[in-house]
């Protein structure tokens, strides 16, 4: 078969031109219009029902618009073959659909094996873009996504998105079912694979403090209804209405965050994190594997030694934890969260651990919280 | 008394015969089911109806069904054969269909996101997905089609139904109770291995 056309190889601008959509008498979209500029990450944020996810599925044609146009580099979508539109656009879904019956590879490669690509030009691409997403190939590129956790299978979610390249990457919800210490993980890297790549990115999110991480700009709808589009500063400077100074300032944390202590708004620690210095790292692969976890903290005769991370340790399985480890911040649980915060942003750490005598809870970097500070 | 009966009845030809009649039914079987199945799974408004049909058929007593069959096709190997596939074709056909509508919707949605036709879909993600459905289907195929082929014997098809009409005939409790367990553990056996297979699948294609 001979290989589909690239329809566009850069994205200049995507226009969203009063686009609407009603199912039945409910209108999920109402008269949206929305520029998108090629290259950056642009956020549709609101509450579920909102219309966003609908609005995101509209580019690529999942959902067909009643009114309006959606304009890529200035060309109406509805003007392509939506299959074929579809190969040109990346996807990203929050239960990520990894096919059941296919191995890693298969998965990522199963659109080039479709286009006719020569097996060694899928292995090439299929361990790149495993790589990319920090997963060491050999280790993963013949394993079935059952035997992956939820944050591995996640990754691969992305790799098979990318695969063909395209410079249009739709995400929706991507780290919505992922618990709140792995979610930032993903969104770290995330950030590092998305300046690497420079792609265009529409990512559909209910979480405003991802929304401030991710986004260049955040669009924020409600009821079907664009409210405002705003760089992210903007909105906590100048919201448009009292809706959005809500969503912004909805925590009431904020409102007295000079007397708030690290101890409020950290994690506890569960028992789920702890690791034994003298645990081997395969050992532990299997527990985080298990626990859906990918992060932990190594302990010695319950004193703090350092941290562990999932990535990490395929490449040394044969070594004990107190080989491996490394180290992040620690706080004491009484310090403030403006000074731990404005620490952490400072030294690029998302995370922190919290002390009293030994470890009590985890502390994750809060981009809203720490443009406030 | 076993070795007796197993040398006098030829027991052993009988089994090879008896087998063969049910494998060649049972490719048919698959075959067509397999094909109705995706037929419907492209016509959805007809399943209701084919479904129904065939339903009726499999509602009529095997040897009454084998009797219908005789006018038209004589005695022997043929009507076994067509009695054997009329039966077991709706298990094989209905898992089918359920097996390719019911694919879990991420699937799917993965699928068409990525720019894969209706057809690639059917071809790379819900066949695949279907196959522990359509396996289970096959199964009982099997149990059903090991039936009809030893009723068969009553109409001369040969096979394992054979020594047993000769045991009826003559009243000799020895040829009936060797040749029953024989026919009893034969199904049991066959019924494991397609267990087996069943299961390959469903650790290759199955959902966990």
């Amino acid at each position: 078969m001979a290989p589909s056309k690239k329809f566009f190889n850069k994205i200049d601008k995507i226009e969203i031109k009063n686009v609407s959509k009603n199912y039945g008498a409910v209108i999920a979209v109402n008269q949206v219009s929305l520029d998108i500029i090629g290259g950056e990450l642009l956020i549709l944020l609101g509450p579920s029902g909102c219309g966003k996810t609908t609005l995101l599925r509209m580019i690529n044609r999942l959902v067909e618009t009643d009114d309006g146009q959606i304009l890529i580099n200035g060309q109406d979508v509805k003007s392509f073959n939506p299959v074929l539109l579809r190969k040109n656009i990346g996807y990203v879904i929050q239960q990520i659909g990894l096919f059941p019956h296919m191995t890693v590879k298969e998965n990522i490669s199963l659109v080039p094996k479709l286009e006719g690509w020569t097996e060694k030009e899928m292995n090439q691409r299929v361990k790149e873009l495993l790589e990319l997403v920090s997963l060491p190939p050999e280790q993963f590129l013949n394993r079935k996504p059952k035997e992956l956790s939820g944050g591995q299978q996640q990754r691969i979610g992305l790799a098979r998105a990318m695969v063909m390249d395209s410079p249009l990457l739709l995400m929706d919800e991507p780290f919505g079912a992922l618990d709140p210490i792995l979610r930032k993980q993903l969104q770290e890297e995330f950030i590092k694979v998305k300046e690497r790549l420079q792609r265009t990115i529409i990512f559909v999110t209910h979480d405003i403090e991802e929304a401030f991480r991710l986004g260049d700009r955040v669009a924020i709808l409600r009821e079907g209804q664009l409210i405002q589009v705003a760089r992210k500063n903007e909105l906590l400077v100048n919201p448009a209405n009292d809706f959005i100074a809500d969503i912004v300032d909805s925590n009431k944390k904020f409102r007295h965050l000079d007397n708030l202590t690290i101890k409020d708004t950290m994690l506890p620690l569960e028992k789920k994190y702890i690791f034994q210095s003298d645990e081997t790292a395969q050992s532990a692969i299997q527990r985080m594997i298990k626990e859906q976890i990918e992060f932990g903290i190594v302990l010695e005769n319950h004193n703090y030694k350092g941290t562990i991370k999932l990535n990490q340790l395929y490449a040394n399985q044969e070594k004990k934890l107190k080989e491996i480890y490394s180290q992040v911040p620690t706080y004491n649980s009484t310090d403030s969260v403006a000074i731990a915060l404005d620490d952490m942003k400072k030294n690029n750490n998302f995370i922190g651990i919290v002390m009293e005598d030994e470890p009590i809870g985890i502390l994750l970097s809060d981009e809203l919280l720490s443009r406030l500070i | 008394m076993i070795l007796n009966v197993w040398k006098t009845q030829q027991l052993g030809i009988k089994t090879i015969e008896h087998l063969s009649m049910v494998f060649i039914a049972l490719l048919i079987i698959i075959f067509i089911g397999i094909g109705i199945g995706i037929f419907l799974y492209n016509r959805r408004n007809l399943s209701d109806i084919v479904l129904n049909i065939l339903n009726v058929i499999e509602t009529i007593p095997e040897l009454v069904l084998l009797v219908i069959l005789m006018p038209f096709l004589g005695i022997g190997f043929k009507p076994t054969i067509v009695a054997s596939i009329l039966y077991s074709i709706l298990p094989v056909a209905r898992n089918t269909y359920v097996g390719l509508t019911q694919v879990d919707q991420q699937y799917l949605e993965s699928a068409r996101a990525m720019g894969l036709a209706e057809k690639e879909i059917l071809w790379h993600v819900r066949i695949p997905l279907a196959l522990p459905l359509i396996a289970a289907g096959v199964r009982i195929a099997i149990v059903f089609t090991m039936g009809v082929v030893t009723l068969g014997g009553l109409i001369a098809a040969g096979g394992l139904g054979g020594p047993i009409q000769t045991g009826i005939h003559l009243y000799d409790k020895d040829i009936i109770i060797v040749t029953g367990l024989w026919i009893g553990i034969l199904a049991v056996l066959v019924d494991s291995i397609g267990s087996w297979i069943e299961k390959l699948l469903n650790r290759r294609y199955g959902y966990d």
